[in-house]
């Protein structure tokens, strides 16, 4: 059956336990310094960090809303999902404290979630390996993945959440944006566990909180019918696929009821799926849309918010059907695809996928844009609030400068996923084929990703 | 003897000046009486030159002619809009600079010291034009931008620009057709903004602007039929553009001979500048307008005329029921009358019951059902991570 989560805390390859407990005490020190200093105000306004979904300004004014027994959803102000909303209500009933509290916790957790996937995938592809290993070609010894390669795969992860400034930023906003990864993080192990029952319900709360997650679905349908068949060779594919996607639809159906009952009315759903999908609010954001639809007509908005929503959504089509075998990184490469396309994206989205790429270090040395991608990641970080600033206060800039910095931000991400992918196929390829193959002739193949 | 004949002079004298004073009185009566003959009891002038650039100096002094004609004859400041889409009198090409004359001889400045201009340059636009016809102002607007007529008010509306059939062109950028023009005074009636409207056009195939007028109590009156153009006066050398329109032209040389008391009528205006001098012939609406031309006075248009009489005497005044002109709810198809809302002020700070409404308002709860519900949820996440 599946795996009980309970008894494998403690994976075979234990890291050491002391380094843990320098990246959480820095992490989430640093986090509560930021909280506490006078920044958090300014934090929590900044764009980069806090969409119109995300933002605890309107968190707030939708709790003072509530207060007063109006629906938040009633006016355009407020797009975070009512179960959410219910949180943080009792949380702020509770005690005004708990929110930094609460958003350190959502951390640290989201933390351990990302360490747990770092070390469920590595056992996977360790076994994958193992499965394989009869296919590849005899000189690709020194590609293969070790134990030990894979030790501290688990601590980078979790350092590269925990440690990265953007997380720490959006941590101190006070943005949801935390509580998204979290949630998408969950559905990340749950899908590396295998448990249908649970895997579904994750991908279901992802996809509740955060639009995009729905089409993790397909990955982790595919992921657990192969589990599936490695178990009992006789299970039909279509009808895992099938069972996967109704036992989603129901845990989604009920996750939708139960926001139905908070207030009953289904006024939450066009103020969150529907602001999502439609993307009304054209503030400047991190995104590609805001841009595009302020300066195009009316009657082609319907049109152009198709494309657009389909550019976030269709990729997962190809790539199902290129990495059917690579389930994993399929579902890796789409939390990073809806990072970038996704209509309110901020850092804390884009820093998830960078979290989950130690993962995949063995194939970063394939990678040929790695350079320029961390170029341009620092371009656009720094240059975001700069040319922001100089474009709203000083009135020096327009707004072609920030979307150029937007667009650059969009483009590093791009290049990554591309380039990973690139590196991901063609490591598969030296696997078959060795290191260095060579044609008929003895020349040397030239690899390109086409 | 004497004092006895005394006393009855005295008597005499007092009956005759008993009767004389009665049959003044009755005199005094029909006076008062014929005080409210025309209807209406305030005057506003809308004047509106549509045309921008040099070369259109005559529409300016058009505008500014009629301007000075209708302050003359008692319309004040405060209840005349003037809009000039240019400022010729500044221009740079303008050789008299700080003048603006309507005749080569430049007898008269009409530019003027006390010209009061409401909406200058490019704030004359037809928005503009018919936010100022119909009231719908922002709040910001001044009271001297404001059209702040009522039922009472006659309004003489002269236009004068470039016109086509059925538009006229605001400053060679936008244009307004009749059939605006004709629903702007429709909104006009409906809010009870006008008693009586003289329309006054002065441009190329003017009389295609009144015609889809269907507001009561409106007269129209062009300077040139449809297909016709109407043609401009002279030209005076000194300043190199034609200074002045005819049909304007010959209009000023008839309202020249207007004096606040005249009891000159409109028939009289009608008949200014045949085809003779004109060239285009003149065209005149009067199917929507109630009395008869023919005893409407000049002055109930294009002045100000107050009749003010100081009497020691009461006079008991009758309700004026010959319905000779309509207004309100005595108007045939009018609305009002229908509704009688008692009408009071609006509340405009409630702040008592906002507080009274923060105190007393329950804060949000939990509802029992979505308790329920997500109770029986987690019960079902936990149940599946036991499976």
């Amino acid at each position: 059956m599946s795996a009980e989560p309970r008894a494998e805390q403690r994976p075979q390859f234990r890291p050491v336990p002391k380094a843990l407990k320098y990246i959480f005490g820095l992490g989430l020190g640093a986090r509560a310094v930021l909280m506490s200093s006078h920044l958090a105000g300014w934090l929590q306004d900044r764009l980069e960090l806090a969409s119109p979904v995300t933002s605890w300004t309107r968190m707030t004014e939708g709790l003072s809303l509530l207060d007063h027994g109006i629906s938040p959803y009633e006016g355009d102000m407020f797009h975070e999902t009512p179960l959410v909303l219910m949180l943080f209500y009792c949380l702020s009933k509770i005690w005004g404290g708990l929110i930094p509290i609460f958003f350190l916790l959502v951390d640290l957790v989201t933390g351990c979630l990302v360490h747990e996937v770092g070390t469920n995938v590595c056992r996977h592809l360790l076994e994958k390996q193992g499965r394989h290993v009869k296919s590849y070609s005899t000189d690709s010894l020194s590609l293969l993945l070790t134990g030990k390669q894979l030790n501290s795969v688990p601590r980078l992860m979790l350092g590269a959440y925990l440690l990265n400034p953007l997380t720490i930023a959006s941590c101190a906003a006070y943005s949801t944006t935390g509580l998204h990864n979290l949630v998408i993080a969950g559905a990340l192990l749950a899908a590396v566990q295998g448990n249908r029952l649970l895997a579904t319900l994750a991908t279901a709360v992802a996809s509740y909180q955060c639009v995009y997650p729905e089409i993790f679905i397909i990955p982790v349908a595919m992921y657990i019918a192969q589990r599936e068949q490695q178990v009992n060779p006789k299970e039909d594919y279509v009808t895992s696929v099938l069972h996967t996607l109704l036992s989603y639809a129901l845990w989604l159906s009920s996750l939708l009821f139960l926001s139905f009952l908070c207030f009953l009315s289904w006024d939450f759903f066009s103020a969150t799926v529907g602001f999502v999908m439609l993307a009304p609010d054209l503030t400047p954001n991190m995104g590609l849309f805001w841009y595009f639809f302020t300066e195009m007509f009316e009657h082609f908005r319907i049109f152009f918010l198709c494309v657009f929503q389909l550019n976030a959504v269709f990729y997962v089509i190809p790539l199902a059907v290129k990495l059917r075998d690579h389930p994993m990184f399929h579902l890796h490469l789409l939390v990073g695809l809806t990072a970038v396309f996704k209509s309110y994206p901020t850092f804390g989205d884009a820093a998830l996928f960078l979290s989950l790429l130690p993962v995949w270090g063995h194939c970063f040395k394939y990678m040929r844009n790695l350079f320029l991608v961390v170029c341009m990641w620092l371009y656009s970080i720094v240059l975001a609030p700069v040319l922001w600033h100089l474009w709203i206060y000083y009135g020096s800039a327009n707004a072609n400068f920030f979307y150029a910095v937007t667009l650059a931000y969009a483009t590093a991400q791009i290049f990554l996923l591309t380039d990973l992918l690139y590196a991901f196929l063609r490591r598969e390829f030296h696997l078959r084929h060795g290191p260095a193959p060579k044609e008929g002739q003895g020349m040397p193949i030239l690899m390109n990703l086409k | 003897m004497a004092a006895h004949s005394g006393r009855n002079w005295a008597g005499l004298m007092f009956l005759c000046l008993l009767f004389v004073s009665v049959a003044a009185s009755s005199n005094v009566e029909d006076q008062v009486g014929g005080f409210f003959k025309s209807g209406h009891t305030n005057n506003w002038a809308v004047l509106v030159c549509t045309s921008r650039f040099w070369f259109n100096y005559r529409h300016i002094a058009n505008t500014l002619s009629v301007y000075r004609s209708v302050k003359r004859l008692g319309i004040p400041d405060s209840q005349i809009i003037l809009m000039l889409a240019d400022d010729m009198a500044c221009n740079p090409r303008n050789p008299r600079p700080a003048t603006v004359f309507n005749n080569a001889n430049q007898h008269i400045n009409v530019y003027g010291d006390n010209v009061e201009v409401d909406y200058r340059g490019y704030e004359v636009t037809v928005e503009n034009f018919i936010r100022v016809l119909t009231g719908r102002l922002p709040p910001s607007t001044p009271r001297s931008k404001r059209l702040l007529t009522d039922d009472r008010s006659n309004v003489l509306v002269y236009m004068t620009g470039h016109g086509g059939e059925g538009f006229l062109k605001f400053q060679d950028a936008e244009e307004i057709s009749n059939v605006e023009l004709a629903d702007a005074f429709q909104q006009m009636w409906q809010k009870n903004r006008y008693h009586e409207i003289l329309f006054m056009i002065d441009t190329c195939q003017a009389v295609s602007m009144y015609h889809k007028f269907y507001s009561p109590n409106v007269i129209g009156i062009g300077s040139a039929q449809v297909g016709e153009d109407s043609l401009s006066h002279h030209v005076d050398p000194s300043i190199g553009v034609y200074i002045i329109d005819r049909y304007t032209y010959y209009l000023l040389e008839f309202l020249e001979t207007v004096t606040p008391d005249s009891k000159k009528t409109l028939a009289d205006l009608f008949r200014v500048c045949p085809k003779r001098v004109c060239v285009s012939t003149p065209g005149v609406r009067t199917d929507l307008f109630t009395r008869d031309p023919n005893t409407v006075l000049i002055t109930d248009f294009f002045g100000s005329v107050r009749n003010v009489e100081i009497t020691t005497e009461t006079i008991t005044l009758k309700r004026n029921v010959t319905a000779q002109s309509c207004s309100g709810s005595s108007c045939p198809g009018s609305r009002r009358g229908k509704r009688r809302k008692k009408l009071a002020y609006a509340n405009q700070f409630p702040v008592e019951a906002a507080y009274e409404e923060e105190v007393t308002k329950p804060q949000w709860h939990f509802p029992m059902y979505f308790v329920a519900a997500l109770s029986v949820f987690c019960i079902t996440v936990v149940s599946a991570f036991r499976i």
